[in-house]
């Protein structure tokens, strides 16, 4: 017959808790590492500001691009629009 | 924390840098200027390419991989620097002193016989399969919750309570056989 059949248990638990559990630096030693690593954590991620400027940017150059090639698919069943004439190709240049 | 949220840092900074030291104070016998330096670096490691973790693994399981390199790197840096004897190499003894006398609450007797004790439970820790050592370091050494434990590991709860029951039998088998007779 085993008298304490959860002693040994709690043994092994306490002396894992004994062994495993630390508390080696203060809340002052915590403070500075707070504070640097927050000023970090700040700094590292994109400025949402910034961000929404350069989606901005971005939607409104997609927009023009999309109106420039609206325009030249539209243009050539109104007519299209001359630049200029070639009057006549001769050795190595346009008259 | 990607979206700037200054409570998502509370939480994050409240529930892993004292963690974080104690995972580097078990592994490593650094002055606590040193460890703090370990934290901080990893920790400023961890916020710079926060949006680089894919959660593929658990955040702390993350942080301390980013630990250990910044460990193993540090321990290179030492190995690297001559061997040479100056009034600075007397750091080392200032800070093991510093460091018995930091618990004010412990004579250093009782704190060499903790560390004696630490020093018998990491050695059997390490005698036993790394999914045990892992789960009890967890479960005694950082506080986590049998719940969170699961999820750290993948696993049901019902699958980690049984997981943690076989890694303290195992520990018990173990340190038994550390106890002197």
């Amino acid at each position: 017959m085993n008298p304490q059949p959860e002693a040994p248990l709690d043994l092994a638990e306490r002396s894992l808790e004994q062994g495993l559990w630390r508390e080696p630096l203060s809340n002052e030693a915590h403070a500075p590492i707070r504070a640097v690593v927050q000023a970090e954590w700040l700094a590292s991620l994109p400025d949402s500001a910034r961000c929404w400027r350069y989606r901005g940017i971005a939607i409104a150059a997609t927009l023009a691009t999309l109106a420039i090639f609206a325009v030249s698919w539209i243009q050539p069943a109104v007519g299209a629009i001359v630049f200029g004439t070639v009057v006549c190709a001769d050795a190595g240049g346009l008259e | 924390m990607l979206a700037r949220d200054p409570r998502a840092f509370d939480a994050f900074f409240s529930a892993y840098a004292r963690r974080l030291a104690a995972f580097v104070s078990r592994r490593s016998n650094l002055s606590p200027a040193g460890l703090e330096d370990v934290v901080q670096n990893s920790l400023l490691k961890a916020v710079r390419s926060l949006s680089s973790f894919r959660g593929d693994a658990a955040l702390y399981t993350w942080l301390c991989a980013i630990c250990r390199h910044e460990l193993v790197s540090l321990h290179r840096k030492v190995t690297r620097q001559p061997a040479q004897d100056s009034l600075d190499s007397a750091s080392s003894v200032r800070d093991t002193v510093l460091e018995l006398r930091v618990p004010a609450e412990f004579e250093p007797p009782n704190e060499l016989a903790l560390e004696e004790h630490r020093g018998g439970i990491a050695q059997t820790l390490n005698g036993l399969p790394e999914r045990y050592a892992r789960a009890l370091e967890w479960k005694y050494g950082d506080g986590f919750s049998v719940q969170q434990i699961a999820r750290m590991l993948g696993l049901s709860t019902i699958a980690a309570q049984s997981l943690l029951a076989r890694a303290r039998e195992a520990f018990k088998a173990g340190w038994r056989g550390e106890q002197p007779q």
